[in-house]
């Protein structure tokens, strides 16, 4: 079964029961993705969660999403917990406290993180690795908004 | 004119609509959606309606129900249900818009603009907000301006 993260090449790739093709390559450990509504941000955490709850499903395991975590109010507890995920905050307006920024912050590279989020909320983030989604050759991809050599 | 907020600390906690996304799928049903509001989801998710029964939409991503909306248009959509229907949640004074990008936030405008509406929107990220369109607002109910540029 393949997975949908790739921690060694560092690229979320997998395609939906829509046919809609997710193909993400990160820069770093931390990404903080923003951008216009409806391009996409929601739905591939939606997707992405149906294959974690189908883990347990025998009959329809298309992609393993192990080392993924997406983080919801539900679960928010659980973050200082996780090691080596691929973990994921939609809507990270409404769920990040101080707390969780400190341990994101905090983080060398345990986990690495995907960020949905427009409003400042204290990620030490270089605009290196802020971007948004864009469709492009027929798949959903990453777009770094800059690289400025000398930004960590 | 639109009256916009920096922080929700202008409303007590009945006056404002801060999780959109809840509040959408907690209040607003397929069959109560008005003729702006299906106008809205097109313009903003590219969402057609396909079964105003059960709330069925055809995206750009697929098929699926008005859960799935982008909850920039589900924070316009939740306006529009406000306006409609000011008897359900009439202490409700403002509405948090932070999740929204720049093209629901100008849908979002437009809308207020073109119908009066007496609500103000909290928006707490300065996202691209430029490139919405020059109009009348109130920042803070202090500042007049035309151009977002200059809200501070």
């Amino acid at each position: 079964m393949r997975q949908c993260y790739d921690w060694q090449s560092n690229v979320l790739k997998f395609t939906d029961v829509n046919g809609n093709k997710y193909n993400l390559k990160f820069r770093g450990n931390k990404t903080i993705v923003h951008g216009d509504s409806a391009t996409g941000k929601s739905l591939l955490c939606t997707m992405l969660k149906s294959y974690i709850n189908d883990n347990n499903n025998a009959s329809f395991k298309p992609y393993n999403a192990d080392n993924i975590f997406i983080v919801s109010k539900d679960n928010k507890d659980k973050l200082s917990l996780q090691k080596g995920k691929l973990i994921i905050i939609d809507r990270a307006e409404l769920i990040l406290d101080d707390q969780m920024v400190e341990i994101i912050n905090a983080d060398r590279g345990d986990n690495r993180y995907l960020i949905f989020l427009r409003k400042p909320m204290g990620i030490e983030l270089s605009p290196n690795y802020f971007g948004t989604l864009c469709k492009k050759d027929g798949e959903l991809q990453l777009e770094y908004e800059c690289y400025v050599r000398g930004w960590a | 004119m639109v009256r916009l907020y920096t922080s929700g600390k202008y409303f007590k906690d009945n006056e404002i609509i801060i999780d959109n996304d809840s509040f959408f799928n907690n209040n607003v049903s397929a069959k109560s959606l008005s003729e702006n509001s299906i106008k809205v989801m097109e313009e903003v998710d590219h969402a057609k309606l396909l079964d105003q029964n059960i709330g069925k939409i055809e995206t750009p991503y697929g098929i699926t129900g008005i859960q799935d909306l982008s909850t920039g248009c589900k924070t316009i959509l939740n306006c529009i249900f406000l306006q409609e229907n000011p008897e359900v949640y009439p202490t409700v004074r403002a509405i948090n818009a932070t999740e929204c990008g720049k093209n629901a936030l100008e849908q979002l405008f437009c809308y207020i603009d073109k119908t009066n509406m007496d609500i103000g929107i909290v928006l707490e990220h300065e996202d691209e907000i430029y490139e919405c369109g020059n109009r009348e607002y109130l920042i803070n109910d202090s500042e007049k301006i035309t151009d977002l540029l200059f809200m501070v």
